[in-house]
């Protein structure tokens, strides 16, 4: 029962990321390259003769007998193509080969899956590379290491067994994904090549339980008669972990806050905007209510205190105006109850208006009174995460409003230091009901694509430092030096780290007493094999520090000393993916702080990306 | 770029790509046409142990594909321990994770109420020592990205009995707040010097429907179309039935499912209707129906057929062994997600056998 949506026609074509847009300048071609082929590779400029090789009667699988004891190792080509953006079109393409393979396997039709695999195919047994080290972790939690070591030679049957057997526990398989991390191709034809790739399989074990499999290998790929084929492949690692109950429960539709919407880029979804979500006692009954802006109107989820949740949003004057992005609960006019800030994008396209300015709505004794322009919020802004605290320590809360890009989509002017972005909006609370904006009287307004802020008074002098996430950039930590002056002081303290930063958070992760920060930056496994290349051999600081960098992933700050140092290696794994919002939260109340990160840009009808 | 069907009757050049107008639309298209850019990534969950953190989103039940953007902390049932709420992109935007840890009161939550400033006090740093550490937390209004946590902090205390607590309040001094038992829920109020009790709400987050399952437990169905090992469809009557009826979903790849044949066997002999559908697909239909006579299991077996199951149920999510219970009357009383010696009703259908 295939449940997957089917394959697009003519949608197998290559979409230049934003790493390719990267390497593209630094390699001095054009800005953005030269398409795809109708059905992805092999390129226009791919290597002669791979698709007009001749047709190859399958020869017969290696017998049992015959097989030798050891896989040879799998070396990157000796002659490699070095254009990058050849070998990228053939990563994209043996990637996406993986992608349509995967099903067969989470359908555990491993007769249909051999035939990625050539018939003198030879490799190790995935489900049995060497010794396992069961090693049980709080929480009922297993973690079983596998040493790979001597691991069995199987032929290509033997290879579809050993599939067979890893998928065996599970008695529903959630998510099977082969990821390419890195690949190399010859120079030669026919085209072939060395992949290092991740397997990841999760789901439900049979009888109860969750369980999580991630492996690594190394394959050879080759093109035979126009079809990419694995004739080799070895085990680098096997990790299993499992517990007889999931950490967490979804319990969205049966709480009563359950939405549908449409796929994003149909119609009544093709807004990046309105996905934010604040949480706060609006009602001041003791329970935690969710405002969630939406596309036709907001939801204000007030929270029953039986298990389930109630819709109060136009019933309380917030359902309208909507398509908001973030907002935040806060007592702007210090009357002691929460009114709510909703930022929005908003922008001048000739003489139209698209979108609209920020939304301001005081709580008048549980309804909801929108004062925006009487507040003073009148400007048209593509405001993303506001955050409130007294900057100017006058008793009353100020609001930052991180801007993003300018207008409609326009491409940023660098991919490591955009300054085309939209300005970021601070309002100076004036303690009688309005607000000023002042960002360009204190150099806030910069425009860098800004997605996330938070303040905290890092050095703990008594006023609130502010700490700025920027996508194509650095990141900024403006250091609050009293009567509303801020000095930017990121490369002071070891923050800037460049990347596509997308969100943070402040924390103790060490919990040594003071706080740490954790950014959030998108990464992709295009991007590491992209940027992997470019560095390679090439220690300039553009590339070994900035463009390695920027596919790094989550950052992790340790504070101490006045600065702050990145730890992030030192915890390998924390990196995400597209990351957005990160939060810690100590999940299992041991004392320490725990991670939680969403990921993901789009998921589209195919699993094929971009 | 050729990437939308934008392009489909149109020249691609890189001259188009740099304007602005023609990028934005070009976006939206590549994503109308269904196109995945970094997609299918599953959200994070990491759990510092000692000095690692070890990654547990696999097994975390929090790990969904669904494009995520804001993530948002707070305890919603009030028992202790946090939950959160996540709003993605498309399709089911909104979740909602309960914290099934289930630690109890192993920590302290602290709210905070200043005086010297703005009573909601974001920027004050609260510290914790318990069991020997200090962890400190901010106080926040909106972090994360386009989000914001509730203005409640969470501390585990692990095994310790109570922490100490201390606020340096924004702009002002330190102040400490003594020790609260672990298990508290607190206020602290500045210049009191002292932790206030809040009440505690504490109730239960409801437990989702059946995973995979469309049809809820109380709702009737009249019929259910599978498929003979012929492959024609086969209408199995439901509703106005003489007696229950038992229908086990299964597959032969899950061990569970095969295991509990015997049982489901006995089930029958002991006088209950039962009936096997499998979740094969068509091309395993005869390697089932052979499994099951190597077996010797004879009940009634049939497959699932796509259009009339789709309805029925998600087989992508389904848990197995399923078993559904149906009355006479069609109404699905139980739905089974574990083998049928589990089942309340196993011991008075077999007579204890």
């Amino acid at each position: 029962m295939q449940k997957r949506p089917k394959e697009i026609p003519e949608m197998a074509r290559c979409w230049m990321t934003r790493y390719r847009a990267v390497l593209a300048m630094t390699t001095s071609v054009a800005l953005l390259l030269a398409g795809c082929s109708e059905d992805a590779p092999p390129p226009a400029a791919a290597p002669p003769g791979n698709s007009a090789a001749p047709a190859v009667v399958e020869a017969p699988e290696v017998a049992v007998s015959a097989l030798p004891a050891t896989v040879p190792p799998i070396d990157d080509p000796k002659a490699r193509l070095t254009a990058l953006e050849e070998v990228e079109e053939y990563s994209e393409a043996v990637a996406n080969n993986f992608v349509e393979w995967g099903d067969k396997i989470r359908l555990r039709d491993f007769h249909g899956a051999k035939d990625l695999f050539t018939a003198d195919f030879i490799g190790h047994d995935l489900a049995k590379p060497g010794t396992p080290t069961p090693k049980s972790l709080p929480l009922g939690i297993t973690k079983t290491t596998w040493e790979v070591k001597a691991p069995t030679v199987v032929n290509r049957s033997g290879f579809m067994e050993s599939w067979r057997e890893l998928v065996a526990p599970f008695g529903t398989i959630e998510f099977f994904f082969v990821k390419v991390r890195g690949a190399e191709f010859s120079d030669a034809t026919p085209v072939d090549g060395a992949l290092t790739v991740r397997i990841n399989i999760v789901g439900r074990m049979s009888g109860g339980g969750r369980r999580g499999i991630e492996e690594f290998g190394r394959a050879h790929i080759k093109k035979v008669a126009g079809k990419w084929q694995i004739d080799r492949w070895t085990v680098t690692s096997l990790m299993e972990i499992e517990r007889p109950e999931s950490l967490f429960t979804e319990v969205a539709r049966s709480a009563g806050i359950a939405h549908r919407g449409p796929q994003f880029g149909k119609d009544g979804n093709k807004s990046f905007f309105w996905n934010g979500a604040a949480v706060a006692d609006f009602d001041q009954d003791g329970l935690w209510d969710i405002f969630v802006p939406s596309q036709n109107e907001n939801f204000l989820y007030k929270n029953q205190g039986d298990g389930t949740f109630k819709d109060v949003a136009t019933a309380l004057g917030v359902a309208q105006p909507p398509a908001g992005t973030g907002a935040a609960f806060f007592d702007y006019d210090n009357d002691n109850d929460l009114d709510l800030l909703v930022a929005h994008s908003g922008w001048k396209e000739g003489a139209d208006t698209i979108g609209r300015t920020t939304q301001l709505y005081r709580n008048d004794g549980g309804k909801f009174a929108n004062v925006s322009a009487a507040a003073g919020f009148t400007e048209l802004l593509q405001g993303f995460s506001p955050c409130a605290a007294d900057a100017d320590n006058d008793g009353d809360l100020d609001l930052f409003i991180p801007g993003y890009q300018k207008g409609s989509f326009a491409g940023p002017n660098s991919w490591y230091d955009a300054s085309n972005g939209s300005k970021n909006a601070f309002y100076v609370n004036n303690g009688n009901g309005t607000f000023s904006e002042k960002s360009a009287e204190i150099g806030f307004a910069a425009n860098r694509w800004t997605y996330a802020a938070a303040w905290h008074d890092y050095d703990e002098d008594g006023d609130q430092d502010l700490f700025v996430a920027n996508d194509y950039g650095v990141k900024e930590f403006w250091r609050n030096d009293g009567e509303l002056k801020f000095t930017n002081i990121a490369d002071e303290v070891g923050v800037t780290d460049v990347g596509n930063g997308m969100g943070c958070c402040f924390g103790d992760y060490d919990s040594d007493g003071d706080i740490d920060l954790y950014a959030s930056n998108m990464s992709s496994s295009a991007g590491n094999r992209i940027l992997s290349r470019l560095v390679k051999g090439d220690s300039s600081d553009l590339r070994e520090k900035t463009l390695k960098k920027l596919a790094g992933g989550n950052t992790l700050f340790n504070f101490g000393d006045g600065k702050f140092t990145t730890v992030s290696s030192k915890f390998g794994g924390i990196g995400a993916a597209w990351a957005w919002a990160p939060q810690f939260l100590d999940l299992d109340l041991d004392g320490d702080l725990d991670l939680a990160c969403v990921n993901g840009f789009i998921s589209g009808n195919s699993l094929k990306d971009t | 770029m050729v990437a939308s069907t934008l392009d489909k009757h149109d020249d691609f050049d890189t001259q188009k790509v740099n304007d602005s107008s023609y990028t934005s639309k070009h976006m939206t298209q590549i994503f109308g046409d269904g196109f995945s850019f970094s997609g299918f990534e599953k959200d994070k969950v990491w759990l510092k142990m000692d000095d690692q953190y070890l990654d547990v989103s696999d097994i975390s039940g929090a790990d969904d594909e669904g494009d995520g953007r804001a993530l948002c902390v707070a305890d919603f049932d009030d028992d202790g321990d946090p939950e959160f709420f996540v709003h993605n992109i498309q399709r089911e935007r909104h979740m909602l994770y309960r914290n099934d840890v289930n630690r109890g009161s192993h920590g302290v939550k602290v709210q905070l109420n200043a005086t010297g400033g703005p009573w909601q006090a974001p920027g004050a740093i609260v510290r914790a020592l318990s069991g020997g550490r200090t962890t400190a937390q901010v106080m926040t209004i909106g972090t994360g990205f386009v989000s914001q946590n509730a203005s409640e902090l969470i501390f585990g205390c692990g095994d310790a009995a109570e922490a100490e607590l201390t606020v340096r309040w924004p702009g002002r001094a330190v102040e400490s707040f003594g020790s609260v038992k672990a298990g508290s829920k607190v206020l602290l109020v500045e210049g009191a010097g002292k932790a206030a009790d809040l009440p505690r709400k504490a109730f239960k987050l409801k437990d989702p429907g059946i995973p995979g399952l469309t049809l809820a437990v109380g709702a009737r169905l009249e019929k259910l179309e599978v498929a003979g090992a012929d492959g024609k469809l086969v209408s199995i009557p439901i509703a106005g039935r003489k007696k229950p009826l038992v229908v086990n979903l299964w597959a032969t790849y899950c061990k569970s499912c095969v295991g509990e044949m015997g049982d489901l066997a006995k089930l029958a002999a002991a006088g209950t209707d039962v009936v096997l559908v499998s979740l094969d697909g068509k091309e395993d239909f005869a390697r089932a129906n052979e499994l099951l006579a190597k077996l010797g299991v004879k009940l009634p077996s049939y497959f699932a057929a796509d259009q009339a199951f789709e309805k029925l149920l998600d087989p992508e999510r389904l848990p197995m062994p399923t078993t559904l219970f149906f009355a006479a009357d069609g109404t699905l009383t139980e739905a089974l997600q574990t083998t049928i010696d589990h089942w309340s009703g196993w011991t008075a259908a077999t007579g204890g056998s």
